[in-house]
């Protein structure tokens, strides 16, 4: 999952990012308005955060441009305490929630996690598929109930693949959606990571949870139970 | 009690015309007498000559002809008579128009003595007749001889009916005049008030709408007696503002550059408290997040309890229905069931952002603390505006309640979550001179009442 941090205070942006990436997510990070809505649309990101008090161009006008431009990915924004017209402006202008400052690193990713679910129509944060169940809280994947001992990378593109069940998803997506912007990309390593993954998920190769779909990328089989 | 400046001036001009009128009235009615009584005199002196012209004196007594040629001395009771004494105050001759005046003699009129050259204008009722009477004492002399004269007595008397009567319907004249005069000059008066006191009220007009926001300053062109005043108050309302700006300025600039540091010291602890954590690391964690709250609160405070001039009332409705759209989207999972009964008339005197900052805090806690049903529901009593919002969240403990409601209550030692919020709430209705109360909602949750002025 690849996040967007926009926030001007760099040492509040490095603290940001790093709880973020320690939760295994993919983080890029833009400092002010502009450079924001450039990564923003040049990227693709599960999710942004978004300060309201930024240089260059405010949050608030932020949100509205690349809600515009049809950037549908879910957006947090960080506030003061003491500013509900400023939380209830950024809500209008497209984003999904707010966060108040000071910003406590459980809160936050409770808050990213249910974003992130609600944005993949999911209402619970534990997706099951028969015996594989995926724990998108505690970032736990289990099979037959024992726990899968799975690297940042493997997790993150099964979560982005069960985000995804049923759909093709490229291999160029894969990466875009894995690696930060400063990463040396090699799509090859998205093999490794996928025969990585189908040898833990399924050792006998009975249920073939991720297929390839010849020249085009790779797709979820598995389906959830109907009353999920 | 202090009257205003039109009372003032009316209230005087009711006290001193009449006074005033009253006394040139008296003037002009006694005016008139004096000129109509010197007329009087003038008329009765001829009169005294033509019935001098008249007389003769034949082998020494007095001679009349029957007919004079005033007719009225010979038609009885015409109110003109003309007497005509002896040395003893014998009437000697009288006209044919006293005959019914009954006795007349010398003490009628004068009880003095003939003395020539004596002569008067003077008033007298007889029979019951106010007369008016010019009284000349003349010595006819008789024949050649010096020392042989004949004292007479003439006396001409004239009813004073017709006076009083003119003097009567000159009275009424002279008094409905007046009271027109009197009438007249209030109503000239209050124009002139009207128009001397316009700029006055176009002063009240104008600052009226700089509390009510439309204007920041008083424009227009005034009088040049007023001009300095306006120009003072321009002044003093642009220190004023420039003076709030100011510390505004000020307070945002402090607010940031202390609350970003604390932010990063807070960040900092929570990331090494995963890894180290100690009893240490804990206090220190607990007291940054106090300072935090101490900064928000207080400034907070400070801003909101720096009302300016204006009290422009902000229309409740639009605003509460757009924090709720929005805390709809956050908790979209919930579902939540929301009732508003605003009437859009319905506004508060009170700043646009502190009223997002009340019902946002508020209505935040009823979607945060589980609430599926929330009701606005406002009543108006007098200048005050109550709004409540019932809720069937899971309610505010007594403990809780008592915390929130202490006014004043310093925000380190609030608890956290719903405490903190509310307070501050509290604070920001209290420095508009209104109330927050906790009560149970009559769907199970908590009943938040909000009084503010209207």
């Amino acid at each position: 999952m690849r996040i967007l941090i926009v926030e001007d205070e760099p040492t509040l942006q490095q603290q940001l990012a790093e709880t973020l990436r320690d939760a295994k997510y993919t983080v890029d990070t833009a400092s002010d308005g502009s450079e924001g809505l450039y990564y923003g649309s040049e990227y693709e990101y599960d999710l942004a955060i978004i300060d309201l008090g930024l240089p260059k161009l405010d949050g608030v006008s932020l949100i509205k441009q690349l809600r515009n431009e049809n950037y549908n990915y879910p957006i947090l924004i960080l506030t003061a305490r003491d500013a509900w017209q400023d939380k209830v402006e950024g809500l209008e202008a497209g984003a999904d929630d707010y966060l108040v400052k000071p910003i406590h690193p459980e809160e936050l990713k409770a808050r990213l996690n249910a974003l992130l679910r609600r944005s993949a129509g999911q209402a619970t944060p534990v997706f099951r598929f028969d015996d594989i169940s995926v724990d998108t809280s505690a970032k736990l994947v289990c099979v037959n109930d024992t726990p899968l001992e799975l690297t940042s990378y493997e997790y993150n593109t099964l979560e982005y693949l069960i985000h995804n069940a049923g759909k093709v998803v490229s291999k160029s997506e894969l990466t875009e959606h894995l690696y930060d912007q400063d990463y040396d990309r090699d799509s090859n390593v998205i093999e490794v990571f996928v025969g990585r993954l189908r040898k833990k998920l399924d050792p006998n190769g009975i249920r073939k949870p991720i297929a390839t779909v010849r020249g085009q990328g790779y797709r979820f089989t598995l389906t959830q139970p109907a009353d999920q | 009690m202090i009257l205003s400046l039109r009372a003032r001036l009316l209230l005087t001009s009711l006290l001193l015309l009449p006074v005033l009128l009253g006394i040139a009235g008296f003037a002009l009615e006694s005016a008139f007498k004096k000129s109509q009584r010197a007329s009087e005199e003038a008329r009765l002196t001829s009169h005294f000559y033509l019935i001098l012209a008249a007389a003769e004196i034949i082998e020494g007594n007095l001679w009349m002809p029957d007919q004079l040629t005033e007719p009225r001395f010979g038609q009885q009771n015409s109110g003109l008579y003309g007497f005509i004494l002896d040395q003893n105050n014998q009437v000697i001759w009288r006209s044919a128009s006293s005959n019914l005046l009954g006795t007349i003699n010398s003490s009628t009129f004068s009880e003095t003595e003939i003395t020539p050259g004596l002569s008067f204008f003077s008033e007298k009722i007889a029979q019951d007749e106010a007369l008016f009477f010019s009284l000349r004492d003349i010595e006819w002399e008789i024949g050649d001889q010096e020392d042989s004269t004949l004292p007479l007595r003439f006396i001409v008397a004239h009813s004073q009916n017709e006076y009083i009567a003119a003097l009567s319907s000159y009275r009424k004249q002279l008094w409905q005049w007046l009271l027109f005069l009197t009438i007249s000059l209030l109503v000239a008066q209050l124009i002139i008030l009207r128009i001397g006191m316009a700029p006055l009220r176009a002063i009240t007009r104008d600052i009226d709408s700089i509390k009510t926001g439309e204007k920041s300053k008083l424009q227009g062109q005034y009088p040049r007696e007023i001009g300095p005043l306006t120009e003072n108050l321009n002044n003093l309302l642009q220190s004023e503002q420039q003076q709030r700006q100011r510390y505004s300025n000020t307070l945002a600039d402090l607010a940031h550059s202390l609350k970003t540091p604390l932010a990063v010291m807070q960040n900092t602890i929570l990331d090494e408290n995963e890894a180290l954590q100690t009893d240490s690391t804990n206090t220190l964690r607990e007291q940054l997040d106090r300072m935090n709250q101490i900064v928000g609160h207080q400034l907070k405070r400070a801003t909101s309890a720096q009302q300016s001039l204006s009290q422009r009332t902000t229309i409740i409705a639009p605003i509460a229905a757009r924090i709720i759209d929005s805390l709809k989207k956050v908790y979209r999972d919930r579902d939540a069931n929301i009732e508003m009964l605003l009437t859009p008339e319905m506004g508060w005197q009170c700043d646009e952002r502190d009223i997002f900052e009340v019902l946002g805090n508020v209505l935040e806690n009823a979607f945060k603390y589980g609430a599926t049903k929330i009701s606005i529901h406002a009543e108006q009593e007098q200048s005050m505006l109550t709004v409540y919002i019932d809720d069937n969240g899971n309610g505010i403990s007594q403990t809780q309640q008592h915390a929130i409601l202490q006014r004043g209550a310093r925000a380190d030692t609030a608890t956290t979550g719903q405490g903190i919020g509310l307070s501050v709430c509290v604070d920001i209705i209290s420095s508009y001179g209104g109330s927050l109360d906790i009560a149970s909602s009559p769907d199970g949750g908590a009943r938040i009442q909000i009084a503010l002025p209207c």
